[in-house]
Formats: structure tokens, sequence, C-alpha cells
């Protein structure tokens, strides 16, 4: 039970500190009043965390357990979220790059107006609820953990080349790829050679027996 | 368990008072408390009665649509998040027999737009006013220890339940472990009404309110009256080490 506990203690403050924010900001009530009655799903892989979002015309209800089918269901990583949520640009964050949709498109839209419009420093407000000390870090951390997870990526992407081309030789190397198109050029230029020799000797031909 | 004694009385806290004067008794705690309660209550928990609250909600499996009844609802801190979650196909009854407590609750939810699927009724637990097979879930949090015959309550919410329906008794209870009862004693016989008697200028009322705790039947005792009442899975959950118990059954 303590894990119950903390868990409700976390959502407890964080959706008092959210709805206290949005309260200094009606034009943001007023959207998340038109939302109202909407379920919006958010599914965190690493940490493994999920939490619902039900808007409402003082702010937003933050749950664990939601019964209700969600409109929305956002996906992606801890990182992704936070990326999405201090982006300027929250389209190209939210359509794509790491965080992917399902459900209701068009509402969608309308909570990335909404984010958009809001004026919240996020890290200033994991601060509130996690103190200065664990925040900063934290979305530091998770910073990092995007920028390394690009690197691991790529280098990812660089072994697996290297074992296709090398180890099982399933594709070939770039060299040899290059030797190859080069003799296919060669024997192009070849075929064209010969057959203008064809047709120079054919027409050579034709002169002779006139 | 029934708490009537054979000389016809029933306990007010610590003391015996007859059965008929107790309603009474806990009435007069309750108007006198009422403008308060919030604040007294935040307070007196550090806030945390908040969290078992939520938990309650979160446990109850509410959906669009169901038909809720908050017994005791007092300020209707779990009215308020019900009546959203349930949303204008739903309906959320606020049920309390104190008029001073039902009134408080009515303004600060009308004040904070919370209208149009919600109702108020001043009733009596044991018998309640609704036809039979009526609510989907029904709460009472902080308000069996108040009703003198507890199984007549539970009946009768077992009674207005549908089948399927679910109960969830969220209610002080009893600690296990030894060092932290001693240090509950200590705040709640000590420490409690002094902060009853500066806040809301009444400590006897909050006296009788840490009375009623060590009053209330025990986790498997409510649990036991719970299944004689004729519900079935019956069980509980203890939170902050049992000072506060989560009990649920479901009407067959």
């Amino acid at each position: 039970m303590p894990k119950a506990m903390l868990q409700a203690a976390w959502i407890s403050s964080a959706e008092l500190s959210l709805n206290a924010i949005l309260q200094l900001d009606p034009v943001s009530l007023e959207r998340l009043k038109a939302l109202s009655g909407q379920v919006i799903r958010l599914e965190m892989t690493e940490p493994s965390f999920h939490l619902c979002l039900l808007p409402h015309a003082q702010g937003l209800d933050l749950l664990q357990h939601c019964e209700a089918r969600p409109d929305l269901t956002l996906r992606g990583s801890a990182s992704a979220f936070l990326q999405m949520a201090q982006s300027p640009d929250m389209q190209s964050q939210m359509f794509g790059k790491g965080i992917s949709l399902e459900g209701d498109l068009g509402l969608a839209n309308q909570l990335k107006q909404l984010i958009s419009g809001f004026q919240i420093d996020w890290e200033e407000w994991l601060a509130n609820i996690l103190g200065d000390t664990l925040a900063h870090p934290l979305a530091q951390g998770l910073r990092q953990s995007a920028a390394q997870g690009q690197r691991m990526a790529s280098s990812l992407t660089a072994s697996l080349l290297e074992y296709l081309q090398e180890e099982v030789r399933l594709l070939p190397p770039h060299p040899e790829v290059d030797a190859f198109l080069d003799e296919v050029e060669q024997v192009r230029d070849d075929v064209e050679r010969l057959e203008a020799r064809i047709q120079r000797l054919r027409q050579k031909g034709l002169n002779t027996t006139r | 368990m029934n708490d009537e004694k054979q000389d016809n009385t029933t306990h007010f806290g610590f003391r015996q008072v007859p059965v008929e004067e107790k309603a009474k008794r806990v009435a007069d705690v309750f108007h006198s408390v009422a403008g308060k309660y919030d604040l007294m209550n935040d307070l007196m928990s550090g806030g945390i009665h908040r969290l078992w609250k939520r938990i309650t909600l979160e446990r109850s499996g509410v959906r669009p649509g169901y038909q809720v009844l908050d017994i005791a609802g007092g300020t209707g801190d779990l009215t308020r998040k019900f009546s959203r979650l349930v949303g204008p196909q739903g309906k959320v009854v606020l049920a309390d027999i104190n008029d001073s407590m039902l009134k408080v609750g009515r303004d600060k939810l009308i004040n904070t737009g919370h209208a149009g699927n919600i109702e108020y009724i001043q009733a009596n637990a044991e018998a309640l006013p609704f036809a039979d097979n009526t609510f989907d879930i029904i709460t009472i949090a902080f308000g069996l220890r108040n009703v003198t015959d507890k199984d007549a309550a539970l009946a009768s919410m077992r009674r207005v339940l549908k089948p399927g329906g679910k109960l969830m008794v969220l209610e002080f209870s009893k600690t296990d472990h030894p060092a932290l009862t001693k240090l509950y004693d200590f705040y709640s016989f000590n420490i409690l009404p002094q902060m009853g008697k500066l806040i809301a200028g009444d400590a006897e009322s909050y006296r009788y309110l840490a009375e009623s705790i060590r009053m209330h039947p025990d986790q498997e005792t409510l649990k036991g009256m719970m299944e004689n009442a004729g519900l079935v899975n019956c069980h509980y959950d203890n939170l902050t080490g049992g000072i506060v118990a989560l009990h649920t059954g479901i009407k067959p």
C-alpha cells in the first residue's frame, strides 16, 4: 500500500500545482472547458507509466486508473514527452517524432493548440513537485538520455550495416558496389562501342557490295 | 454486530448514551464543525485525507453514465470528481444526514460550477430513500462510524445497489504497529482536540471524533458485517499503516 499512497501523493500534487498555474490562464481554461468530457491517455515507455488527463472548466483531472475509453492516446518515451512540452515547434514533435497518436486526431489538434498556448516552464513545474535538487538533474538526465539514445541509434545502425556487409555478406560494402557500378558502366560503354563498330562495318560492307 | 447494548444505550465516543440520543449528538457535532470541516480535515491529517479519497475514487471503477451515491458526502470532495467522471448521462447523489454539512457541500459544488448531474438529499443511511437496485457505486467516506445502527445501514446500502454494484467504505480503523498506535493515540487525544479548539473553537467535537474512531469496528469485524449484510467478494486494504482502511464489497 505505501506505493499506492506515494503514487496518489505524486499525482495529487502534480494535479494541484498544474491547476494552480492554469487558474492564471483564462484562455487555456476556456479551451480546456471545450474539451471537457474527453479522456486523453498518456502512455510512457522508459520509465513505464500511464496517466489519464480529463479536462474540465477548472483545469485537468489526473487519474491513474480510468475506466472510460480514452478518446486519444499518446505514446512515447518520457524524454519524448518532455521534448514535446519544451519544443517551440510542437507540431513536429507530436506528429512523427517520438510520440505516436491513436484515436481522435481532431482532439489531438485541439490539444496541440492548447499546449502551445501554455506558458508553462515544465522544468520549473517539475521542480515544484519534486524539488529543485531532484527536478533539474531529472530534466537534464532525460535530455541527455534522449541525446544518448540518438547516438546509440546511429551507432547501432552503423554496426548493423557492418555486420550485414562484412560478416554475413548479405549486403555488399560500398567500395564493392562502386567497383561493380564502374564495371557495369564499362560494359555499357563497351557494348555501345561495339554497336557503333558493327554499324560502321555494316555500312562498309554495304558500300563494297555496291 | 450491533452497537446497541441490552439497556438500550449506544456509544457516543467513549460514553454511553441512549440510542435515540446518539443521532442528535452526532448531528450537533457536525452542525458545529460544518463550516470549517475541510480546513480541519486538512490540518488534522496533513492533507492525507485527500489521498485516501483519491485512492477510493481510482478504485471505484466509475464510468460515464454510472449512478453513484456518495453517503455522508459532507463537503463534496468525492462527489465533485464523480460528477465529472460520470458525465451528463450519469448521476451523483450527495446524501448526508446533516443539513449543515449538506448545505456547505452544495454551496461549494455550485460555486465551483458543478451542476446538472448532482442531486442533494438529506437522508439517514439506515433507511435510504431510494428504490431497490438503483446505484452502480456507493461510497461512504468517514461516515459509517457516526451511524447508530451500522448493520441496518449496510443492509440499506446493499438494497439500493444494483446487482454487481460496488460498496466502498473508507473509514478510520486499527493500526497494527505498536509504535504507530502509541503515536497516533497521543496525537488523537492530546493534539487533535487542541487543534479543534483553536481552529473550529470546539474541542469537544474533535474529542468525539477521536473517541468515535477508537470505538469503530476493526478491519476484520467490519468485513464480517459487510458479509452479513449480503455482500460478496468483501475485502479491505489498509492505508497509512491501518489508520484508515478501504473496504469494498459487491452485491451479488
